[in-house]
């Protein structure tokens, strides 16, 4: 405990001193400008939790390898299925009768799926499209670290990371222990970045 | 003192621009209110500016910045023209005391019938439009944390917020903390920047006026660390 705490407004200004209060106003910066902020933003909404339902429906899944795992899961594929689902690709070697896909179909499913949602983020036709987008987006991306040690982005690690924990804090589970895990994840995964 | 409301789950916190606007268009009452909030807030910067001025020979400070928020902010169109002039808060608020003070002492030289008085200005070496912007930095700044504060608490954040407190004004790092707090450094950084967004919308939102963009924001935010940093 400091000076400082549990303290009134008036004693925090007293207590205040221009190198602080500089690092403080230094926080205020950059707005709701960045789609992440805004996401963010939306998911701590009183209706977040519905909110995330609805995108989640709306995230584009694009099956990039068409195979026996995917056909049989057809249009009836849920973000759930792709992100998160029964385990994908514990095992890489073979699709199995059981339902999870091959490491290089679920992959291919991932950079298919980031790579439209980068399309939609860079052009969205409103503001709720481009959220949809920096969900699927960032979903792609904890997915791949998660379930392939891959980075699929080519942002900084230490962006992505800490993106991706920003949004586990305000994700409901078990979307919030997919971000975690990724960013647990990301963090051991020197040198293995994915461009893309 | 009057105080911004803050409300549970509120993604995008009343600005004090809004605010002030729904205040003065809600009669006596709310203009009442919003004069408290701006009194809370300005009280001390307007003394440190007249502290530091040409106008200090005029008076106790304290008596003509109560004067000037009696005045001023006694009528509604004083913070209806502020709301429609684009303007930060701040900028208004000088001007509207220089204005003041002005006036006060035209009028005390009309009192002294002819009686020789010194000319006074603002425009002393002590840069009192500068030591303005500094107290104003600070009180901004407390406003800001002691609404955050509210909010994170009304919103079951306490432990969130305890964390943003010792690390950005005690200095103490993320592992220092997780450990006295039996929980993992990643997750008392997630925790304290979820405080840490609380604080920002905070902050924007009180220094944010009537159709300023976010780069104007970013742009009032600077210039009030520049004073902070001179």
């Amino acid at each position: 405990m400091n000076a400082l705490q549990d303290s009134t407004s008036s004693s925090i200004v007293m207590g205040l001193g221009d190198f602080q209060t500089a690092n403080l106003l230094r926080l205020g910066f950059g707005g709701q400008s960045r789609p992440i902020d805004r996401l963010i933003a939306r998911l701590e909404a009183d209706d977040g939790v519905h909110w995330l339902a609805s995108a989640l429906t709306e995230i584009p899944i694009v099956v990039a390898a068409p195979g026996t795992w995917f056909a049989r899961s057809g249009s009836g594929l849920t973000a759930h299925d792709v992100f998160i689902g029964s385990g994908p690709v514990e095992s890489r070697k073979a699709d199995r009768p059981g339902g999870r896909p091959p490491a290089e179909q679920h992959l291919a499913t991932l950079r298919a799926i980031k790579h439209r949602c980068k399309q939609i983020v860079s052009s969205p036709r409103n503001e709720e499209q481009m959220l949809v987008g920096t969900l699927g987006y960032f979903l792609t991306v904890a997915a791949g670290a998660l379930h392939h040690r891959v980075q699929l982005s080519s942002r900084p690690a230490d962006e992505l990371d800490a993106a991706l924990l920003d949004l586990a804090s305000v994700l409901p589970e078990p979307w919030c222990d997919l971000m975690n895990a990724a960013a647990g994840e990301l963090q051991s995964l020197p040198g293995q970045r994915s461009r893309g | 003192m009057s105080t911004l409301p803050v409300r549970k789950g509120d993604v995008f916190p009343t600005t004090l621009y809004t605010w002030i606007s729904a205040r003065v268009r809600s009669g006596d009452q709310g203009l009442r209110e919003a004069a408290g909030h701006v009194m809370s807030v300005y009280a001390h910067p307007l003394r440190v500016y007249f502290l530091g001025s040409g106008f200090r020979s005029m008076g106790e400070a304290d008596d003509l910045v109560r004067g000037f928020f009696a005045d001023r902010l006694s009528r509604p169109e004083f913070l209806r023209h502020w709301l429609e002039s684009k303007r930060p808060l701040r900028l208004w608020l000088i001007v509207g005391f220089k204005h003041f003070l002005y006036e006060q002492r035209r009028s005390a030289k009309r009192g002294a019938a002819g009686m020789e008085l010194p000319d006074v200005s603002d425009d002393n070496q002590e840069a009192p439009d500068q030591s303005y912007d500094r107290a104003c930095a600070k009180s901004i700044v407390g406003e800001a944390l002691r609404r955050a504060e509210e909010d994170c608490r009304e919103n079951d954040l306490a432990e969130h917020w305890q964390i943003f407190r010792c690390h950005f004004l005690d200095g103490q790092s993320y592992a220092t903390i997780a450990a006295r707090m039996a929980i993992d450094e990643p997750r008392a950084a997630v925790m304290a920047r979820t405080a840490t967004r609380r604080f920002k919308m905070a902050l924007r939102g009180l220094v944010a006026w009537e159709g300023a963009s976010d780069a104007q924001v970013d742009e009032e935010l600077r210039s009030l660390m520049e004073a902070t940093e001179s």
